[in-house]
């Protein structure tokens, strides 16, 4: 049996120590319940409106305050966390980091930047060029970041990884007032479920919670079954540390039942976009 | 309390046409709000906006009317009765009923409620401009408002808290750093229907709620006298026209009339300004709001 910590937060803006101390707080909290792996929201050590503050608050890889959270999993456990990246060459990337072991295993940084309606983000964020995932003592683990996760896409490379387990990290905004349950909640729910089925592997979505610039974002983190189905699902709105258990021979049976994995025939996907992307280059439609 | 020049307008200044069925299907589904959630969401906001500012306390202008009413019920779920202040400030042609409302208002929420009358500083002030008119008057009045508010705001360690819904908003009617004057507000993403039917579900007394709505800045005033427009229908122009992005032809094909969607199209344009920043001239590398771009929770 594997326990997950969906660690639903409202962090404050720019206020890097406090979150800090907020994230050290939860991931205590949640090994004390008996999870092995804790997951926070996209940017959960910075928050979301950072706008000219993304350079401010931004962290190369080697920083003091990644390595603090790190060693949180020295002797046990497994944590993804949301931060600004900075590189050397002084991008700034939209960024999730992967601990197990006592040190930082990995960076996957927000391919997808909405820049539409109420975001922004192409103004103020590098895109990710690449799709890494992570072999971590409970499996291979894929990240993906918000928008990341509306481009199915990604979720089929996630697949063609053969990813035992999806973290969805969101930051999404409420709005949609018509029914009890948030438009984006509805939406978010078909794709979780969505990408489980296609994965053949369970989903933790953890959105974040709290009002910031005047937007509430939704909460409602969830964990999916590898069939889809909802495991646990938070509070709206409110903060919370949702504790899931979930036993990993329930992907096994699955993926018996429903071998929609071991029949996926990823060469024809990669001639079909071959010949489509080399006709479309040619100008031949 | 319009800035628009007065004028005398009737009500159905507009050919009366009936929307198509279609129509006021997709605005009435548009309009409908899940009221448990939405108070959710706005309390969230008020308490979180409140805190992040360093305050524990918001003074909201109470007028007896339907939207300030709101606000009020909306803080005392956010911040606890104890934490809220209402505020009447009557002039001396005030209806008797604002200030009754205002006070049922402050009874039934077991708030503190303030009366500060402005009769005086508005009397001797237009002494100096007898000739100037209502609207003037008005708008002198709601910023006189304004002031009172922003000092008790001071006085109290509280937050002015914001009362125009989104109707208003969008077709300007509101007088700018007077009644749109505020440290924030929970209604200005709502439209008026959508207040009715909040305040409705949240337990503002019925009499509010059912009566006409009136700026109440002369005697007999009423909002949709004065605008011209019914705010039933002027809400299923605006939600089509604003928030499902209609263009004018679908507008003209839902059975709109042509002069009432380019009526409001107009107001929503000529009031931009009262939206917005003021504007500065560029002449720095960094502009404020321009290149100079921060949230306004900063380090919160």
């Amino acid at each position: 049996m594997l326990r997950f910590a969906l660690a639903q937060i409202a962090p404050r803006l720019a206020r890097l120590q406090e979150n800090l101390a907020l994230h050290v707080e939860l991931v205590q909290q949640a090994f004390a319940a008996g999870a092995e792996v804790v997951v926070f929201p996209e940017l959960s050590l910075t928050g979301y409106f950072l706008r000219d503050l993304v350079p401010e608050v931004a962290l190369r890889r080697d920083a003091a305050q990644l390595a603090k959270l790190a060693s949180l999993t020295r002797e046990k456990g497994m944590l993804a966390f949301g931060f600004v990246e900075e590189t050397p060459d002084y991008r700034y990337f939209n960024a999730v980091a992967v601990c197990w072991q006592g040190c930082l295993q990995g960076v996957h940084r927000k391919i997808y930047l909405p820049t539409y309606g109420m975001f922004d983000e192409q103004r103020y964020w590098a895109a990710g060029r690449c799709l890494r995932t992570f072999d971590s003592p409970y499996g291979k683990i894929g990240v993906l970041i918000c928008e990341d996760v509306w481009h199915l896409s990604l979720v089929v490379l996630l697949a063609a990884h053969e990813v035992d387990y999806a973290f969805f990290v969101a930051n999404s905004p409420f709005r949609g007032p018509s029914s009890p349950e948030p438009d984006p909640q509805r939406t978010w729910h078909v794709l979780n479920a969505c990408a489980a089925m296609h994965l053949a592997a369970p989903v933790a979505f953890v959105n974040r919670a709290g009002c910031e610039e005047g937007v509430i974002f939704w909460g409602g983190s969830e964990f999916l079954n590898p069939d889809g189905t909802l495991r646990a699902r938070a509070d709206l709105i409110d903060e919370q540390l949702l504790i899931v258990e979930y036993d990993p021979r329930q992907t096994r049976q699955y993926r018996i039942s429903t071998p929609l994995r071991r029949d996926e025939n990823l060469l024809l996907t990669y001639h079909e976009l071959q010949n489509l992307l080399e006709r479309r280059h040619s100008g031949i439609r | 309390m319009s800035t628009t020049p007065a004028q005398t307008r009737t009500k159905d200044r507009f050919p009366v046409r009936l929307i198509t069925a279609d129509a006021r299907a997709a605005a009435e589904k548009l309009l409908q709000i899940d009221c448990p959630l939405v108070a959710r969401v706005l309390e969230r906001f008020v308490r979180d906006e409140v805190l992040r500012a360093g305050f524990h306390r918001v003074i909201v202008g109470l007028s007896g009317g339907v939207d300030s009413s709101l606000s009020a019920y909306v803080a005392v779920r956010a911040l606890g009765r104890e934490n809220v202040i209402g505020v009447r400030m009557p002039y001396r042609t005030s209806s008797v009923e604002s200030l009754a409302h205002a006070q049922l208002v402050a009874d039934d929420l077991g708030i503190r409620l303030l009366t500060v009358p402005i009769t005086a500083q508005i009397d001797a002030y237009f002494a100096q401009f007898p000739d100037a008119d209502r609207l003037r008057r008005a708008n002198k009045m709601a910023r006189e408002r304004m002031t009172i508010l922003y000092d008790l705001s001071m006085a109290h360690h509280a937050l002015v808290l914001g009362t125009s819904n989104k109707t208003e908003l969008l077709l300007g009617y509101g007088t700018q750093y007077g009644d749109m004057a505020c440290a924030l507000n929970p209604l200005g993403d709502l439209y008026k229907s959508q207040v009715w039917l909040l305040a409705r579900w949240i337990g503002v007394p019925e009499v509010i709620v059912h009566k006409p709505p009136t700026a109440d800045l002369w005697i007999g005033q009423t909002d949709e006298a004065e605008l011209g427009l019914r705010y039933r229908d002027v809400d299923r122009l605006l939600v089509l026209m604003i928030d499902a992005r209609w263009t004018k032809s679908m507008l003209i094909e839902g059975g709109f009339a042509p002069e009432f969607i380019e009526d409001v199209a107009e107001r929503v344009r000529r009031s931009q300004y009262k939206r917005t920043l003021p504007l500065f001239a560029k002449v720095s590398h960094r502009t404020i709001a321009r290149d100079f771009r921060y949230s306004r929770d900063w380090g919160t």
